[in-house]
């Protein structure tokens, strides 16, 4: 509902389409070259609005390509299917460049995991996992355990990890219908889950939400897998490897050993 | 003219969309439930922009909530803080919208990323994390939960 008090007045002189004036100015004798005016008028202002709209929408987007850094590099194991677990040798290594956020809880932030995980469905739609996370500038340090699938990622618990002195053997494996984690033996958690698994590989390496983190080389050894309920085996060829980004890196020493790092250099 | 109206269009269009919350999921038949609140409070870096779904449970309804959501049957007993809870305990659950979910996980085409998160807050008053991953899939679970329990009353 309009009333008087809607009309804008500029310059004193009333230009709601109410106005005599206005009503004069697009139907008298020089009602063209006001109308070519007030179009023109129009046009700059429609103009500059899409140029804001358009500069908001960059500036979103800017914003949002900044946050999606997330990237890999992994080494695995495909050779044949029915893999239930994955054993990695590592240390907790010290990661800068990390932002400074992130600092109170779990997966948030910009984090960079030292990670594996045993595929439950090829399509990457299943799986367990264990691993460490650095978040907070690394001074939010924490192992983590999990598994994820079509809906996403399920923690089951997490602990505070040490420092980057001592290396450390992390598994992830089935034992009947449920899965266990342990770091240096030590269980972390456990979960049961459905027992229909392809087991098409087991993964892993370096995940990183942070751009300009500086992850040294270093060795990810001692790699294991196991199939069904058989012992441990070391992993055998150099089946998988994925480097999505030339900030990654991460380079095959032998058949049981990889070796990652990130914004620097590793062979 | 034309370029008037093709500008005026686009303005328009750039204009409503937002205000029409297009591509924002808005439900506003949902009503943000205040125990949800917990769940910003005790996670103030995930980012909870808003509440999607909340319901009242009660925990022999959880359980079912595990087996929709994954088809798999977890155990009460492997989350520590549902350990000493009863069947009819009542519980919340919080499917809320987050903008700093980083979760680890294997590479996936067919993943979009985490922007939703699910918590369970306990009798306590203790919130805790269910799940992070894409808004599509965990409402449409929180939703067949809903169907579950409604079909067995």
């Amino acid at each position: 509902m309009r009333s008087q008090n809607d009309a804008v007045v500029l310059g004193g002189k009333d230009q709601s389409p109410e106005s005599p004036d206005a009503r004069t100015q697009e139907g008298g004798p020089n009602g063209m070259h006001e109308v070519g005016t007030t179009l023109s008028l129009r046009l700059s202002a429609l103009r500059s609005l899409v140029v804001l709209v358009l500069a908001a929408l960059f500036v979103v987007g800017t914003s949002t390509t900044a946050f999606a850094f997330h990237e890999y590099s992994t080494a695995g194991e495909s050779s044949g299917v029915g893999f239930t677990g994955v054993k990695v040798t590592r240390f907790d290594v010290s990661v800068s460049g990390i932002p400074n956020d992130g600092c109170q809880n779990p997966y948030s932030g910009s984090p960079v995991y030292q990670t594996q995980w045993v595929l439950m469905k090829a399509d990457a739609s299943k799986w367990v996992e264990i691993g460490t996370g650095h978040q907070c500038g690394d001074n939010y340090r924490y192992t983590f355990a999990g598994y994820g699938n079509a809906s996403g990622w399920h923690p089951i618990n997490e602990i505070t990890a040490g420092g980057s002195a001592n290396a450390h053997t992390f598994k992830v494996w089935r034992d009947g219908g449920s899965y266990f984690f342990s770091k240096d033996n030590d269980g972390i958690a456990g979960v049961t889950l459905s027992n229909d698994d392809e087991g098409p590989y087991v993964d892993m390496g370096l995940e990183s939400y942070a751009a300009n983190a500086h992850v040294d080389c270093n060795n990810n050894f001692e790699l294991s897998f196991k199939k069904g309920n058989n012992s441990w085996n070391n992993w055998d060829g150099r089946d998988r490897r994925n480097v999505s980004h030339s900030a990654m890196h991460g380079v095959w020493a032998s058949d049981t050993t990889f070796r990652t790092s990130q914004n620097e250099g590793c062979a | 003219m034309t370029e008037t109206l093709r500008l005026s269009s686009l303005a328009v269009l750039l204009i409503v969309l937002p205000l029409t919350g297009c591509g924002e999921g808005r439900n506003a038949t949902v009503q943000p439930a205040a125990a949800c609140e917990a769940v910003s409070e005790a996670f103030p870096d995930y980012g909870i922009k808003s509440v999607e779904r909340s319901a009242e449970v009660t925990f022999s309804e959880i359980e079912s909530w595990f087996r929709v959501r994954s088809e798999e049957s977890v155990p009460a007993e492997s989350y520590d803080a549902y350990r000493e809870l009863v069947p009819q305990d009542r519980l919340t659950v919080c499917v809320m919208a987050a903008s700093n979910l980083a979760p680890p996980g294997p590479p996936s085409k067919d993943r979009p990323a985490a922007d939703t998160l699910v918590a369970i807050i306990d009798p306590e008053g203790a919130p805790h994390v269910d799940a992070m991953g894409p808004r599509g899939p965990l409402l449409a679970e929180f939703d067949l939960l809903r169907t579950a329990e409604s079909d067995s009353s």
